[in-house]
């Protein structure tokens, strides 16, 4: 019994000395070592994960993808973790696409971080992760792709590397497109599968946008102007077609071409949409406001005759028309369909320089167009008390103002719609919800956009400045303009610096679309409007006008 | 430890022995006054009688948690051996939903690593998508596949009314396989010298596929196109309503379901009332 008693007191001993071992280890181990095995613990188990939010997908009218983004990895490298460097940038090189002396440099930096390449392709960043070399991470990221390149690149713009927007769309959206990142707090097990995931802060979705434009059309414009620039090597061009009735642009296309996803080859100037971005004196194209503002007076009809010499003298300046003809008697449809300057300056003089300016301002020059692209000019136009002597011997032919080419569009957009100026727009809709159709005004009557409409047929019309451009079925009608630059150097109108341009619509009677091409600067074959731009708009017409399914008339 | 046999005794001595109930009802008698019949009188030398009443139990859930811990179920099951296997259950059930919580975390990080997947995969497929409907893609298969741009001075353009549409309605009922009309396309694009039946076929799907997907070459290319297609639209609007077939008018009509105008090959939609309205 009494051995009994001693060896249950024995092991009551040795359990509790064991009780109390223990707890001197617990002791030892959370107060003594407590920080720094929190730390460990931490670092082993549990990591923050950033998750990228998917930036919105842009797409054309159809639903076609312009730009989309993928998940992709930044990699990085700790060159401290590495031992050998030289092994390492062997296998490396070939599968981030660099030469092995560049990446060798890399891993050779006295740094403990050092980027490998960024965004990289899911796909590949994983197989460089498969290598489990020691020091090399990945951080996810997204990749923009615009699978079409070169297409309508100046209007999507480009997204930097951290993903926020630089140019374009992508700039100007930049809140709605990139969303939010996330962060998931994951705790991982001995083995580094997660054992529980919590969503700290929830990622936020870009929303989608959905543009105006129609991929086909955008490609067949940005080829013609290709062709263009094959044959008249400009300096630069552009081209926008519009709805003229909804302000929808369905295409809008720049050269030279920029290949969005390589926007480091491209200057920054070729970068540039120069639909807005392009201020030029519009030459013959402003002929029409000139004459819809008279006519809109009153003061004068189609036809209207007036006597026209081959030259004017307004105050200290004298204008000449294109070419030398005798003093010859025209109608206000003669002097729009010849591009007469003397004309143009009579019917303007006719207004008087309150009426005009007040015209200039109603068809919106000086003033943004509003459409969502960024970087739109304004324009230069002459306030009114700056008017001199000679103001309206250049002001109604389209000399000393400056508009953007988006600006042109849109006013002859109120022609050709009858006479209501409604602001273009190039986003159709934001996250599948279709957006507003911008207000519109009116500023000129239906009858006299109708009259304007019948006199721009004869642009196009045998004797007129465009009579070579046709698209078979379809009655056109338009304005060429031809203007001459500034000369930096000098200061003066230059002899070999032009811009030459088109705007027009159709079918003439009932305009369902419009467009306007213009050429910076042509160096061969041709200046002129009627030879440059006419033909391009042509061309652009001739797809286009069947394929939306527009009869002929 | 039980106490000596002397001690029980002393102490049973001198205290009196507690006896439980009411004391005998004799000897309250014969301590209590005669009291008079029908009278009833309160005893002088006795303390009032303190009525202690028994607390009265809760009722609902309150009253039954309070009772719980004195429930008889509960002491029998505590006293017995059935809480060992309540125990034991609880312990492998706590330690059970602790493997399925894991388990499910495991199966979240899985279904994370597949959602990246596929949205890689569906990044993917949208770029390739984006790119194979590239003119420039489609123009060459479309080729490849026997079509051609159709020139602009080629397409006819007719005006909708609702008998027409009755009337391509009639022809949808009666048209005829697709196979059998794909092999009629395919054969007159194929043909030297077409009839007006095939030629008009033929007109209509080109018209509706590469007019849709793919630019005309170039203005050269359009005008001389449109000149041979000028001379195969010869056949008059009586020739070409004699010569439709169901498969004819069904290709135009699927290309005018509605509005005042759309572009279908001359004629056949209409049943030949209205000529083209395209010079």
């Amino acid at each position: 019994m009494a051995l009994r008693q001693r060896r249950i007191g024995a092991l009551f001993g040795t359990f509790f000395l064991l009780l109390v071992l223990a707890a001197v280890r617990t002791a030892y181990l959370g107060s003594v070592r407590g920080a720094s095995l929190r730390q460990a613990a931490r670092d082993q188990q549990l990591t923050h994960v950033k998750v990228p939010a998917i930036r919105g997908t842009i797409t054309d009218r159809d639903g076609i993808d312009l730009a989309v983004s993928e998940p992709a990895q930044d990699l990085s490298a700790d060159p401290y973790l590495l031992r050998t460097p030289l092994a390492a940038a062997a296998q490396l090189a070939p599968l981030l696409g660099q030469t092995q002396d560049s990446v060798l440099r890399k891993l050779s930096e006295r740094s403990g971080f050092v980027y490998l390449a960024r965004a990289l392709p899911e796909r590949q960043a994983q197989k460089i992760l498969a290598l489990k070399i020691p020091g090399v991470a990945g951080t996810p990221v997204m990749r923009r792709v615009y699978p079409r390149g070169t297409l309508a690149a100046q209007v999507l713009g480009v997204v930097g590397i951290e993903g926020n927007g630089l140019a374009g769309l992508e700039y100007s959206r930049d809140s709605l497109l990139r969303g939010r990142s996330g962060q998931r707090r994951v705790v991982s097990d001995a083995i580094g599968q997660p054992v529980s995931i919590t969503e700290t802060h929830r990622v936020i979705p870009g929303q989608s946008l959905t543009l105006t434009l129609d991929a086909n059309i955008q490609q067949r414009t940005e080829d013609v102007l290709g062709a263009v620039a094959r044959i008249f090597n400009p300096k630069d061009a552009t081209a926008i077609v519009m709805d003229p009735h909804s302000g929808a642009i369905l295409a809008l296309a720049n050269w030279p071409q920029v290949n969005a996803n390589d926007p480091g080859a491209s200057s920054s100037e070729d970068q540039q949409d120069r639909a807005v971005g392009f201020n030029y004196e519009p030459g013959s194209t402003f002929k029409a406001f000139t004459v819809s503002g008279a006519l809109q007076g009153g003061l004068i009809s189609p036809d209207t005759p007036f006597n026209i010499p081959d030259q004017i003298q307004v105050a200290d300046r004298t204008i000449h028309d294109d070419t030398e003809h005798p003093e010859e008697t025209l109608t206000t449809a003669q002097i729009l369909a010849r591009s007469s300057n003397v004309g143009a300056i009579k019917i303007g003089k006719l207004e008087g320089p309150q009426t005009f300016n007040s015209w200039v301002h109603r068809f919106g020059f000086g003033t943004p167009t509003g459409v969502e692209l960024p970087g739109e000019e304004r324009g230069v136009t002459l306030p009114l008390d700056h008017y001199s002597g000679s103001s309206m011997g250049n002001l109604p032919i389209g000399q000393g103002e400056l508009v953007t080419p988006m600006q042109m569009a849109t006013a002859y957009s109120a022609i050709a719609n009858g006479g209501i100026m409604r602001a273009p727009h190039v986003i159709g809709a934001v996250g599948g919800h279709p957006q507003p159709l911008p207000a519109g005004h009116r500023i000129i009557s239906a009858a006299t956009a109708a009259s304007l409409r019948h006199m721009l047929e004869g642009v196009l019309a045998p004797g007129g400045t465009a009579s070579e451009v046709e698209v078979p079925g379809y009655k056109l009608a338009g304005k060429t303009g031809t203007a001459s630059k500034i000369d930096p150097a000098t200061g003066e109108y230059s002899k070999n610096a032009y811009v030459a341009s088109f705007i027009g619509f159709a079918p003439a009677s009932d305009p369902k679309l419009l467009a306007a091409v213009v050429v910076d600067e042509p160096q061969t074959g041709s200046i002129f409007g009627g030879t440059v731009a006419a033909p391009a708009f042509g061309q652009i017409m001739s797809f286009a006008l069947p394929y939306l399914g527009i009869p002929p008339g | 430890m039980t106490p000596p046999a002397s001690a029980q005794r002393a102490r049973t001595a001198s205290r009196p022995r507690r006896v439980s109930g009411a004391p005998p009802r004799a000897r309250l008698s014969t301590a209590a006054p005669a009291i008079a019949p029908g009278t009833r009188q309160r005893p002088h030398n006795r303390p009032p009688i303190k009525t202690v009443r028994a607390p009265k139990p809760n009722p609902g859930l309150l009253g039954a948690l309070i009772g719980l811990p004195e429930h008889r179920l509960l002491d029998r099951m505590i006293r017995g051996r059935v809480w060992i296997g309540f125990v034991a259950f609880a312990l492998i059930g706590i330690v059970t939903m602790q493997l399925l919580v894991l388990k499910l975390n495991t199966g979240i990080g899985h279904a994370l690593v597949q959602q990246s997947r596929l949205q890689r995969e569906n990044a993917a497929m949208s770029i390739e998508n984006s790119t194979a409907a590239a003119g420039e893609n489609i123009e060459p298969e479309a080729n490849r596949k026997g079509m051609q741009v159709a020139p602009v001075g080629a397409i006819g353009f007719v005006t909708v009314t609702k008998a027409d549409i009755a009337h391509a309605a009639a022809a949808l009922r009666n048209a005829a396989p697709i196979s059998a009309r794909g092999s009629e396309t395919q054969t007159a694009s194929n043909s030297s010298e077409p009839s007006a039946t095939s030629t008009e076929s033929t007109e209509s799907t080109s018209t509706q596929t590469a007019a849709a997907e793919t630019p005309p070459p170039s203005t050269a290319e359009t005008s001389s196109a449109g000149e041979s297609s000028a001379s195969s639209q010869a056949p008059t609007a009586e020739s070409e309503s004699a010569s439709a077939t169901p498969s004819q008018t069904t290709s135009s009509a699927a290309v005018a379901p509605s509005g005042e105008s759309s572009p279908v090959q001359p004629a056949s939609a209409s049943g030949g009332t209205a000529p083209p309205s395209q010079g």
